[in-house]
């Protein structure tokens, strides 16, 4: 995140699946030198000091000649979690983002790790210096026409939490929690505000900040309104964090794409049904959880990726699969081999493929949802859809029209 | 809460002491309240108009706002109907954060001028608003002069008068105890 350095070979985070070593190329020194004198400077990784008593690694698991690969898998099913990306505070000018001072929720979630940059070590990032008055800023990019009109959901209580964990260690720091209003919807959470308060850490609705200004004496000034004092309220803060919004991860869309799953307006992958189908895409065996579908907290990501985990299983563990009656068939002795169908199919189930010698087009009956796409497109009318055949929409007719 | 014209407050002069001082003289609920404003909706100063009524004064006091709610006089104006406490739905007892604000502001001499005669109304009479002038009216209805109450018992005021001697009083009243 930028704020501290670490080595050349490190572990991602304390938490990490797989909490394996790996190695930063390009600020490696066996790497730079390789490719510059085509001699290792250093191999203290594999090899340790032997004249200093210093030991390499004793598993013998430094592979220099180690590369990326890429491993084809033949699955049934596909489950996309591919999580979610923070949003930067660089598009919020109003707010000093120049100022080391002012950080997103998840630079301070890191401060105030026990493994982060500072060693839990509550400090200011400009100068080293333990702040006395705090100012945390919700809604930084949610609710906001200019970037993401959602709700980000998890801001309000994460924004509580870092509250409880500094009243509760640091109970003389001076804290304003500044909310458009305060969202606790869920088990416990309500409980946890109201927790919270009674800790002394400062409400103040129907305030959003206008600004955050750095003053001569290196002070944030933070200036938003009181609903509950009918009142402009301003604050001097000596640090200030900003909750701001969770956004779908980068090539999500071209993730999506891949998979024939659509994205929806906010650039989240779209389930089928919000109510009946959530961990559903549009393309049958490919599946969603977590934050890929929409903001989400833990218990919810952990609901919703079980969710898709069971319906995987539905779906894979019989062997077989239910083809819908609904879908479409193509008369090959009629097709023509033009090819329009191919492209317009939402759920890639048409290709090409040999019959009787000649190219003609197929439509993969697990694959077609039914939608009647390529039926309407075919300038051969060799495709047939399943229960809306002519035949059957003009008996239809005739029927409504008898009476 | 003015200065310079612009009408900003400004939360660095908050003062945390004052909160545990607020707490510390009956509101010690006070942080637990959530601002959901059911008080104010019931609030007969809030009712009137008064700029800070209920709620208003309990938030400025959870961010621990001692001059903004001591140079206001809008505690002195509660009429005392507790039906914020009957409504609350933190059971902050709203009404006893009023109390406090006063218990506070009265420590520093920070009430209304007509609050002091009112307590010396107390001490001399047994009263804070003293019934006076009704003594003719009162006759003509056949009522004696003065209503069977503290006032007119002389015995009974002297005692409550050494009561309120050995409180607080005894310190702050801005008036001689004789």
């Amino acid at each position: 995140m930028g704020l501290n350095q670490r080595r050349a070979a490190y572990i991602e985070y304390p938490q990490a699946v797989p909490k394996k070593a790996v190695i930063d190329e390009p600020n490696c020194l066996y790497f730079k030198s390789m490719k510059k004198t085509g001699k290792p400077a250093c191999e203290i990784c594999k090899k340790g000091i032997p004249p200093k008593g210093i030991q390499g690694c004793p598993a013998d698991a430094i592979k220099f000649d180690d590369k990326d690969e890429y491993i084809n898998l033949k699955v049934g099913a596909v489950i996309i979690a591919t999580g979610f990306k923070p949003m930067s505070k660089v598009h919020f000018k109003e707010y000093s983002p120049h100022c080391p001072d002012v950080i997103t929720s998840m630079e301070f979630e890191r401060i105030l790790s026990a493994t982060g940059p500072t060693g839990g070590e509550l400090k200011r990032p400009s100068d080293g210096t333990k702040p006395k008055t705090i100012a945390m800023i919700s809604c930084v990019g949610s609710r906001d026409e200019r970037y993401h009109r959602y709700c980000s959901k998890v801001c309000c209580m994460y924004m509580l939490k870092h509250a409880r964990i500094l009243k509760e260690k640091y109970p003389d720091i001076k804290l304003y929690l500044f909310f458009i209003d305060v969202r606790t919807a869920g088990k416990d959470f309500e409980e946890f505000y109201v927790y919270t308060r009674e800790l002394g850490a400062k409400i103040i609705r129907g305030g959003r900040v206008s600004a955050v200004d750095v003053k001569p004496n290196g002070k944030l000034r933070v200036r938003g309104f009181d609903v509950d004092l009918c009142s402009p309220v301003e604050v001097d803060a000596d640090l200030v964090v900003l909750a701001t919004a969770i956004e779908p991860p980068d090539g999500v869309d071209e993730l999506g794409r891949m998979f024939s799953a659509t994205c929806g307006r906010e650039g989240f992958l779209r389930e089928v049904h919000t109510k009946l189908y959530p961990v559903e895409t549009s393309a049958r065996g490919v599946f969603i959880a977590g934050c890929v579908q929409g903001p989400k907290d833990i218990p919810e990501s952990i609901a919703q990726s079980r969710a898709a985990a069971a319906a995987t299983a539905a779906l894979i563990i019989p062997g077989k699969i239910k083809f819908e009656a609904i879908v479409s068939e193509v008369d090959r002795d009629k097709c023509s081999s033009c090819g329009v169908c191919v492209p317009l199919c939402p759920y890639s189930a048409i290709r090409i493929e040999e019959y009787k010698g000649k190219e003609k087009a197929y439509i993969e009956p697990a694959l077609c949802a039914g939608c009647g796409v390529c039926a309407s497109a075919c300038p051969s009318r060799a495709i047939k859809f399943n229960g809306f055949t002519t035949e059957q929409i003009m008996a239809q007719i005739d029927a409504l029209t008898e009476a | 809460m003015e200065e310079g014209g612009v009408n900003v407050i400004d939360l660095t002069q908050a003062d945390e002491s004052f909160v545990k001082e607020l707490e510390g003289l009956g509101a010690d609920e006070l942080r637990e309240c959530i601002q959901c404003g059911k008080c104010a909706s019931t609030c007969p100063m809030a009712l009137a108009g008064l700029e800070f009524f209920i709620k208003r004064i309990i938030h400025a006091a959870n961010l621990g706002l001692r001059d903004i709610l001591l140079e206001d006089s809008s505690v002195w104006g509660c009429q005392s109907c507790n039906r914020c406490v009957e409504v609350c739905p933190m059971d902050i007892k709203p009404y006893e954060v009023i109390q406090a604000v006063r218990r506070a502001a009265v420590k520093v001499e920070s009430c209304p001028a007509n609050t002091y005669e009112g307590l010396r109304n107390l001490y001399r009479f047994g009263h804070a608003v003293y019934p006076k002038g009704y003594e003719e009216r009162r006759k003509k209805a056949g009522l004696p002069e003065k209503p069977p109450t503290a006032i007119s018992n002389e015995e009974l005021r002297k005692k409550f008068q050494e009561v309120l001697r050995n409180t607080i009083l005894e310190e702050i009243a801005p008036f001689p105890l004789d």
